[in-house]
């Protein structure tokens, strides 16, 4: 398989706290990764200096073998979409259009020109792939519906709605169960699956919910203090001793 | 050394005036979020006060106490209450909405009131006799009277903060007002609390700076709330200490400075009023506190989030589509009767109205739909006016040809001050524009290659392919500034109905989640400050080609808040508030002037035009669609009433 993501070297510290210990971290084209660690063991900056919200004080980032440009929103339009930990979605416009924003910012097919030149309304081919992603999500009801009358749960599926439009390279998503009940968890988790199977699209999870993350991915990354301290099956890595000693709080024996 | 001190005590008053501002600029923005740019004006209202009180025959501690102890914090009450409480949750942009609209109502209320400005030099509030000399420098009783009531003015203050009981609540209410109350502290009075405490101390710093003057205008106090903002700058809004020194180094600087230099040197009359802008620019663009002011801070905005910006009223449109095809034959309809039928005395009048219709459009695209705060529309409007002027009367170019050189002059003028807005946002971002607004007004405008000094410059009128649009009262003329005015609304109107003021709504929302999806917020915002100021510019061209004639007045920069008051208050949301907005702007003051003075007709007429217009930037946080959008639902409802009931009783 063709390496997609190719994390090298990357450290971050705040302060004096380093958060995020030369890491090095591999996706291939089309893998599922869970990314799991104690709170504090830096996943969310990882996440952050991938997606390009926080620059790294060190190393280098490839997307397909390219080194990505620093700036959030042009790592977007090369592929890289993510969900966020608390809810980010855009107040007063519809499901709809937070799917329409998404992808013309991703074709780089919004902006002031297109609309000057009297070609401001959606296309059919854009609306045809906003419907097809709500279906895939399976909230093609919810279209029209505003974002503040939406449960949690499906808040959270409209981010990844979102996220999926522009059919990305490479999707972050950052505990997207955090705040769901049992149910809803597994039901995101299966939507990921076939999402995944239906594009092909890479999924990196950040997840502290072991339920979820075992029906996800393939490969776990284990991180503590900022290193990665395990890589392997969801089985593996949960059996490392490591892993059990700083994440699961066993004593060491 | 000796002349170097006189000097600087020279400025001292000036210090005591700029320090006593800053510090309720940075009390009331740490405690209540809102950046009060009302505080010149309320310090000129607590001026002209004492000025007037003493002018009655009444001691001039007297009246400083009446003004400063009992009024002010009076009215420092009376504004949270009707006003700042209201919108305590509101996001940043409606809090410097509404004080930018009492910074543009106060002044034009107060000239109604008082009568027009104020002639009578008042007396120092203390010691006005007494006189000393000290190390050899005389120094009077005014100035020793100023500094040591300030000293301990500001002394108590800072105690008082210091104190557990006031100063920790009101850090923590400053934090989160709404988790402060689940912990049974009353926030709600310790922000009342500070904004009389602050009221009174621009109060008191417009007692003391009043007997500067012989007379009192509006436009000294303005530079008083520029020092005081450059001053609060100094700490990023958020230190007493560095606010005071600011104060202080700036009021010194405007002591020595001047005295070392010639009165007739092109320095004196260029740099010396420029002063507190430039350390102002100087803040804003190298301090790092600037840049995280506009994050909300309160943990508990993620549980309510801040209120819309007014692009979203667009999504919720309220005529139905034949509503607004009958709507827009109307306009259409209405402008074609008013260019055929309208009195050879009214097409100069309708001619300035639909230019300036064109530069309120301008604050529209910016703020509108872009979300930015711009106070320095009317200098984008001066550079395309004296662009257009001067190419076309002093270089011989054809009229077209100045108007579109004007107009990317102007759009070059808004790519320059669209460079900071790349990082940063909001409040700091109308302050930067403030200041660019005003060092145009002292650098730009009056220099000799620009304009000609004070004196005005002529502008031609043009003549194309042989239609005459000469004459103050050329209908042709009207017809192109309409048809330019048409095509800039259908611009306008195409940005915010397409996928720009889509994009713009969902990063005004959330700016991190639109950058993660691909927006390119930079790009997009340094296009639409280019255009918006390119309107600014063709409207401003527009302008000086009605006028005739040019001089700097015409584009003084304390008319940029006026113009983004006055859109807002009108509604930014749509095209209809601007092209409302300026018709009111121009039709209303000559109406005004034609009534019976009893009815604020004659001198006051454009004081109350303004009052009336600005009202609504007071409305501005719960309903930011504005006044034209507001009725338009309200009638809407009503209309959807009649229908029920006349449905029932079938």
């Amino acid at each position: 398989m063709t390496v997609l993501l190719e994390v090298r070297g990357v450290r971050k510290r705040f302060g004096s706290q380093v958060v995020v210990d030369s890491v090095d971290l591999e996706v291939s084209a089309g893998e599922a990764v869970g990314l799991i660690g104690s709170n504090g063991a830096g996943k969310s900056t990882l996440f952050s200096i991938i997606a390009g919200t926080i620059s790294a004080d060190d190393g280098s980032i490839f997307l397909e073998g390219r080194k990505l440009p620093n700036r959030a929103d042009e790592r977007a339009r090369r592929g890289i979409a993510r969900t966020f930990q608390i809810v980010q979605l855009f107040g007063g416009l519809s499901v709809l259009d937070h799917l329409l924003v998404a992808l013309q910012a991703h074709n780089g097919e919004a902006g002031v020109f297109r609309d000057l030149r009297g070609n401001g309304a959606t296309t059919v081919p854009e609306m045809t792939l906003c419907m097809e992603t709500l279906e895939l999500c399976g909230i093609a009801k919810l279209a029209h519906a505003q974002t503040t009358m939406l449960s949690l749960g499906q808040r959270r599926t409209v981010e990844l709605a979102r996220a999926l439009v522009a059919r990305p390279k490479l999707l972050l998503t950052d505990e997207p169960s955090s705040g769901l009940d049992e149910s809803e968890s597994l039901r995101l988790a299966h939507i990921l699956n076939s999402v995944r199977r239906s594009t092909g699209v890479a999924v990196v999870i950040v997840e502290h919910d072991l339920a979820t993350v075992a029906a996800v991915a393939e490969r776990v990354v284990a991180l503590d203090a900022g290193r990665v301290i395990a890589n392997g099956t969801f089985d593996e890595v949960i059996a490392n001793v490591d892993v059990r000693r700083s994440w699961l709080g066993e004593a060491s024996a | 050394m000796n002349e170097f001190l006189s000097f600087a005590i020279g400025g001292l008053p000036f210090a005591c005036s700029y320090a006593l501002v800053a510090v309720g600029i940075v009390l009331t923005f740490r405690a209540t979020g809102v950046f009060n740019f009302g505080f010149g004006a309320m310090a000129y209202g607590a001026g002209v006060t004492y000025v007037e009180l003493c002018s009655h025959g009444v001691p001039s501690w007297l009246s400083l106490l009446i003004v400063t102890v009992v009024l002010a914090p009076v009215f420092g009450a009376l504004l949270d209450w009707g006003l700042f409480r209201r919108i305590r949750t509101a996001d940043l942009t409606s809090k410097v909405v509404t004080s930018l609209g009492l910074m543009v109502f106060l002044p034009s209320m107060v000239q109604i009131v008082i009568g027009s400005t104020t002639v009578y030099s008042a007396p120092a509030p203390f010691l006005s006799t007494y006189f000393t000399t000290l190390f050899g420098i005389s120094i009077s009783g005014p100035v020793i009277a100023t500094l040591v009531t300030t000293i301990v003015v500001l002394m108590v203050m800072t105690l008082g903060l210091r104190s557990r009981r006031v100063g920790l609540t009101l850090r923590a209410s400053v934090q989160s007002p709404r988790l402060v109350e689940l912990h049974g502290v009353d926030s709600g009075k310790v922000l009342r609390n500070a904004w009389m405490v602050s009221s009174s101390l621009a109060a008191l710093a417009g007692c003391l700076y009043a007997p500067q003057f012989a007379t009192q205008n509006p436009s000294a106090y303005n530079v008083l709330l520029t020092g005081a903002v450059a001053a609060a700058a100094l700490g990023a809004i958020s230190s007493f200490t560095l606010a005071v020194a600011g104060g202080v180094l700036l009021g010194v600087l405007q002591g020595v400075i001047p005295g070392y230099l010639s009165p007739n040197s092109v320095w004196y009359g260029a740099l010396v009023p420029s002063i507190p802008f430039f350390m102002l620019l100087i803040m804003l663009l190298t301090h790092r506190g600037f840049r995280s002011l506009d994050r909300s801070k309160d943990p508990m905005s993620v549980v309510e989030p801040p209120t819309a910006p007014p692009g979203l009223a667009r999504r919720s449109e309220i005529l139905g589509f034949s509503g607004r095809i009958v709507n827009w034959l109307a306009v259409v309809g209405l402008v074609i009767v008013a260019i055929i039928f309208v009195p050879e005395v009214w097409v100069g009048t309708l001619t300035i109205a639909a230019s300036m219709a064109i530069i309120f459009l301008s604050v529209t695209l910016l703020t509108g739909l872009a979300g930015q705060l711009s106070l320095a529309q009317m200098v984008f409007a001066g550079m395309g006016a004296y662009g257009t002027a001067r190419l076309s009367t002093h270089h011989h170019w054809s009229l077209g040809m100045s108007l579109i050189a004007g107009t990317m002059i102007a759009s070059l003028g808004g790519l320059v001050a669209s460079l900071p807005a790349l990082r940063l946002r909001g409040l700091p971002l109308a302050l930067l524009t403030l200041c660019f607004a005003l060092l145009a007004d002292n650098l730009i405008f009056p220099a000799t290659f620009v304009g000609s000094g004070s004196s005005s410059i002529g502008v031609r009128r043009p003549d194309i392919f042989g239609v005459d649009f000469s004459g103050p009262f050329s209908r042709n003329y009207l017809v192109m500034v309409v048809a330019f005015l048409a095509m800039t609304t259908f611009g306008v109107r195409l940005l915010i109905h397409g996928t720009t003021g889509r994009m713009l709504t969902a990063a005004h929302s959330s700016e991190i989640a639109a950058a993660s999806s691909g927006v390119p917020m930079r790009r997009t915002i340094t296009i639409i400050f280019m255009l918006s100021a390119a309107v600014a510019g063709l409207g401003g061209g527009l302008y000086a080609i009605a006028l005739g004639s040019l001089s700097t007045p015409d584009f003084n920069s304390a008319l940029g808040p006026v113009l983004l008051v006055v859109v807002i208050t009108m509604g930014a949301a749509s095209v209809r508030g601007a092209l409302i907005a300026g018709v009111a702007f121009v039709a209303l003051p000559q109406a005004l002037a034609l009534a019976p003075s009893r009815f604020g007709g004659g001198g006051q007429s454009s004081a109350i035009t303004i009052v009336v217009l600005s009202v609504g930037a007071f409305t501005y946080a719960q309903h930011p669609e504005g006044i034209v959008t507001f009725i338009q639902g309200r009638l809407k409802v009503a209309g959807l009433r009649v229908r029920n009931l006349r449905g029932d009783s079938r």
